[in-house]
């Protein structure tokens, strides 16, 4: 019970944090005055305009973006009756991979020295970088980029489990019985159910969009930042009262959030008109195919680019000097390992330490939450809201709220309050996965049991917590790779004092590159470890006949 | 309470090491939770002996905020706490951050929060503007620097550059820690012949369109590179020690606005967008995207090349119209939480086998604050294609760097 309360009420605190304090009163630092100077101050920042506006249109661009994409590889994949275990593994791959690794791969492709102007220069022949401004350009195409190629593995990982529970090969069959080309049933038909189940999926993505940070700090312009990249400034400024500006720019984010639906449900409604009309038509043939092809091949394209990038930027931390035009590097060199080895250890050992906490408490709390719930449904539903809260309110603004909250209760830059800020966005995945899991025992062999003369105890333990083994193992390394990625949470609640692979390797992002490829290898590997020891135990499970 | 205390401080130090069972998470965190709360260390005296300040941070750990952003100089710092662990027992974590002022405004945080102990900075790394701000806040603690035995090697009386931090009398307040100035770098296969002055920079520029820039102010390398071509360029009659008025600053910058307006639209990405520090701007260098970079620091460019990541067609020289120089410190934040390990941690920073290492032009090549027995002082005991300071400027007063950090924020940064 209490930690239902704690695991919802930590949200509710978060974000309500950020309201006196926006009205100027921050009693934890000294500030009492209230009025709307923050406000003020926060209007009366040089270019805050163009910075809500570029939150709002990366955070809109890149979710339309990876949403296309990813149904488009979903269409293809579903059609093709046989790649769907081979794309569900590279989804889950890349799905796994921090943000901060993926972001650190794409500046290095698409700078003006970067590897792609790098081959260009080969077949076209010119001998210095190009001049344009990429990564940073002021209109966010980069970030864009950045938070699409990590959106559309969530989108496609979310839809294919999607369709596993749909009937979907059925209508599909039904449909090309009727004349119509596979892709243009999946559209007509599949597609729109997927999207009923994927639609919260979407909200996260826009809501992750608009607050996003670490990918924004690499990816992003640096004159006229997006908002998220203002709030962090803010965090640091040495002039206190800036930290009443925080917390109105964190409720202005949330706001903004706020608008991306609103458009994003315009977008949807369009979206939806225009294709009722082509399904209206009666045509079995159309651009409908095309388009779903066309965007099935850039969604490859966005994963090969993905995946290139991350292979070649921890292959730079093995190289020499690599000056432009060199497709490879001068020589090869293992000084940034050896020189560095001892730097990489103590962020490496804290962040497996706290993915095993955070994993483990998501795991223990969302299993008694799941007890005590059981014959509170009105209850259960509440904590899902909250819980689900987390995810559609963009990140800043419940961290720097809950930063009000640890500054007053003087937790901050402890090993504590960095678990605690990782749990508001682990916790919820585990808590969906758990419940989900929960809802699909087969209740009879619980019923058989209690018959029997079991206890409620003796149930629990010897059917309910077997049947739920597969789903806790994997909520319980779903956990650990988010914390794994979470970048915002563990500086600010760290304090910086408790440096994981994220936050040293954005620090490091931009100095030598070398060293940056040394962090994001680490970065991607972690995960893929924990992704893999998940398969394995699922699979350890599957042979010992316990899954249900 | 003891029985509590020595729990925490096993708790603080071990809980990364326990294999921890399933159950014990939630209770552990709720134990650091209350050790969050647990009395700090009491305050070490003023008149203790250095027997008992070495006795007393026996097993603490010191939380050093320090900029993180060279991986050379974070692979000394890590060195360093390797032996200030074997030695004294000490345990030094490095909190790696982007800009001292983020430790400012934590400290001026805790400050407004009451927490006058049990701080979460218990050393910094520190000059100029960050030192003059903390100081007047009353937020160091010191004078602490005579009470260090390796103190008694510094020439303290004789050397000026050793007590002075942008023109203030640091009083005690700080331990300097080493000297710099800001130097070039060119990749002569592309940048050719290198410029030798403030305005020839301006001309090679104008040549090499696209080819040089430097780091966004506020970094400090940026914010010195706009004092060096002040200072150059700046009329004789202003007197940099003092805080500037309205008309002297007018007067000073006026040249250096003129200068930089000329010169944006040759610059990297057309002055419209800069790189965020000196390694970012190495990077490019290495890249091949521009061929001209700085850093504060003499020996960068050559280390760099030894490290493989630029190329040995790299130069590294300082510019004839002058150069600038200035010392950097070490402090303690008045409410450490580790006052006595801060105190053995700087005293070892400050041995000559600490100070030699650091001068290394392999381990990081910053310049020493004392002289080696047998050697001569920096700069004259670096090798010959490490290049000079001359002549040097002295730093200005730090609000001279606040003005011209804003005053550049608004005319180029928004």
């Amino acid at each position: 019970m209490l930690l239902v309360i704690v695991a919802g009420g930590t949200i509710v605190i978060a974000l309500s944090a950020n309201l006196p304090a926006a009205f100027g009163y921050l009693p934890s630092l000294g500030l009492a005055e209230t009025g709307f100077e923050a406000f003020r101050d926060l209007v009366h920042t040089p270019k805050i305009g163009w910075s809500m506006m570029l939150s709002l249109w990366t955070a809109l661009a890149s979710t339309a973006l990876s949403y296309l994409l990813a149904m488009a590889l979903l269409g293809v994949v579903f059609a093709s009756r046989q790649y769907g275990g081979a794309a569900a593994v590279v989804g889950n791959a890349l799905l796994a991979v921090p943000h901060t690794a993926v972001a650190l791969a794409a500046a290095f492709l698409i700078a003006p020295s970067g590897l792609l102007t790098r081959l260009a220069s080969g077949i076209f022949g010119f001998d210095g970088p190009p001049s344009f401004s990429a990564p940073g350009d002021p209109a966010g195409f980069s970030l864009i980029l950045g938070l699409t190629l990590k959106e559309t593995p969530f989108l496609f990982v979310l839809g294919l489990t999607a369709l596993r529970s749909l009937a979907a090969r059925d209508l599909m069959d039904q449909a090309r019985s009727l004349g119509y080309s596979s892709y243009r049933s999946f559209v007509l038909v599949v597609a729109p159910l997927v999207h009923r189940q994927v639609k919260i999926g979407t909200f996260i993505v826009l809501a992750f969009g608009v607050g996003a940070t670490e990918q924004a700090l690499i990816l992003g312009p640096t004159i006229g930042p997006p908002l998220s990249v203002r709030l962090a400034e803010w965090f640091q400024d040495p002039d206190l009262a800036k930290r009443t500006t925080l917390a109105a720019g964190s409720l202005v984010l949330v706001g903004l959030v706020g608008a991306a639906l609103l458009a994003w449900q315009a977008m949807l409604w369009l979206a939806g008109v225009f294709l009722r009309r082509r399904a209206m038509s009666g045509q079995r043939k159309g651009i409908l195919e095309h388009g779903l092809f066309i965007g099935a091949w850039t969604g490859f394209g966005a994963a090969a680019f993905a995946i290139l990038g991350l292979a070649v930027l921890a292959f730079s931390s093995f190289a020499g000097p690599w000056r432009f035009p060199a497709l490879l590097p001068d020589s090869l060199s293992m000084s940034v390992w050896q020189s560095q080895a001892t730097l990489f250890a103590t962020p490496l050992a804290n962040t497996i330490v706290i993915a095993a906490i955070v994993s483990s408490v998501a795991l223990t709390s969302a299993l008694l939450a799941l007890e005590t719930t059981r014959t509170r449904p009105a209850l259960r539903t509440l904590l899902t809201i909250l819980l689900l809260g987390a995810l559609i309110i963009p990140e800043p603004s419940l961290v720097f709220g809950l930063s009000i909250v640890m500054i007053a209760l003087r937790v901050d830059a402890t090993i504590f309050a960095v678990v605690w800020a990782h749990l508001l966005f682990a916790l919820p995945y585990a808590w969906l996965l758990l419940t989900s899991a929960d809802r699909a025992i087969d209740p009879r062999p619980i019923f058989a049991a209690r018959t029997l003369g079991a206890g409620p105890l003796e149930t629990f333990l010897r059917i309910r917590l077997p049947l739920l083994a597969p789903a806790l193992l994997t909520a319980g390394f779903l956990a650990a790779i988010i914390s794994v990625g979470l970048y915002l949470p563990t500086l600010v609640a760290g304090a910086g004092r408790i440096g994981t692979l994220t936050t040293e390797g954005v620090a490091m992002a931009q100095g030598d590159r070398r060293v940056a490829g040394a962090f994001s290898l680490l970065l991607t590997l972690v995960p893929l470890l924990l992704l893999g020891l998940a398969a394995a135990t699922r699979r350890l499970f599957a042979n010992s006949g316990i899954t249900p | 309470m003891t029985s509590a205390k020595a729990l925490c401080s096993f708790l603080s130090k071990a809980w990364w090491l326990a294999g921890l069972p399933r159950a014990l998470p939630a209770a552990l965190l709720l134990l650091l939770a209350a050790c969050a709360d647990a009395p700090a260390e009491p305050p070490l005296a003023d008149e203790a002996s250095w027997g008992e300040v070495t006795a007393s941070a026996q097993g603490q750990t010191v939380y050093w905020y320090a900029w993180g952003g060279d991986p050379r100089i974070n692979a000394y710092i890590d060195w360093a706490a390797g032996e200030i662990d074997a030695r004294y027992g000490v345990e030094l974590r490095h909190v790696k951050v982007q800009d001292t002022a983020e430790a400012v405004s934590r400290l001026v945080a805790e400050d407004a929060a009451g927490r006058a102990q049990g701080g979460s900075i218990d050393l910094l790394w520190i000059n100029g503007e960050n030192f003059a701000a903390l100081k007047s806040a009353g937020l160091l603690y010191g004078p602490f620097l005579e009470r260090l035995p390796s103190a008694a090697a510094l020439d303290l009386a004789g050397d000026p550059g050793l007590t002075t931090d942008f023109a203030i009398d640091t009083e005690g307040y700080e331990a300097p820690w080493g000297r710099s100035y800001l130097t070039f770098a060119i990749d002569t296969r592309t940048g050719g012949q290198r410029p030798e002055s403030v305005a020839a920079l301006a001309r090679w520029a104008r040549a090499h369109s696209g080819l040089f820039t430097y780091p966004s102010p506020p970094d400090f390398a940026g914010t010195t590179f706009l004092k060096q071509v002040m200072l150059t360029l700046a009329p004789a009659t202003i007197d940099f020690a003092q805080p500037p008025d309205d008309a002297a600053f007018e007067q000073a910058t006026g040249p250096l606005f003129a200068y930089l307006d000329a010169l944006h639209p040759f610059l990297w990405r057309n002055g419209r967008a800069f790189p965020a520090s000196a390694p970012a701007q190495r990077q490019l260098l290495a890249d091949g995207e521009i061929a001209l970079t700085m850093a504060f620091n003499p020996t960068d460019a050559i280390s760099a090349i030894s490290r493989g990541q630029l190329s040995p067609t790299v130069e590294a020289f300082t510019l004839e119209s002058g150069t600038i120089a200035n010392s950097h410190f070490l402090a303690i934040p008045k409410n450490a939480s580790a006052r006595a390990g801060a105190l053995v941690v700087i005293d070892f920073l400050l041995s000559a086998e600490a100070q030699r290492r650091k001068a290394d032009p392999k381990i990081w090549g910053d310049g020493p604050v004392l002289a080696f027995a047998g050697e001569a002082a920096m700069p004259r005991d670096i090798p010959r294609d490490i290049p000079l300071p001359n002549p040097a400027f002295e730093e200005p007063h730090p609000a001279w760097t606040e003005r011209l950090e804003t005053a550049w924020m608004a005319r180029y940064g928004e």
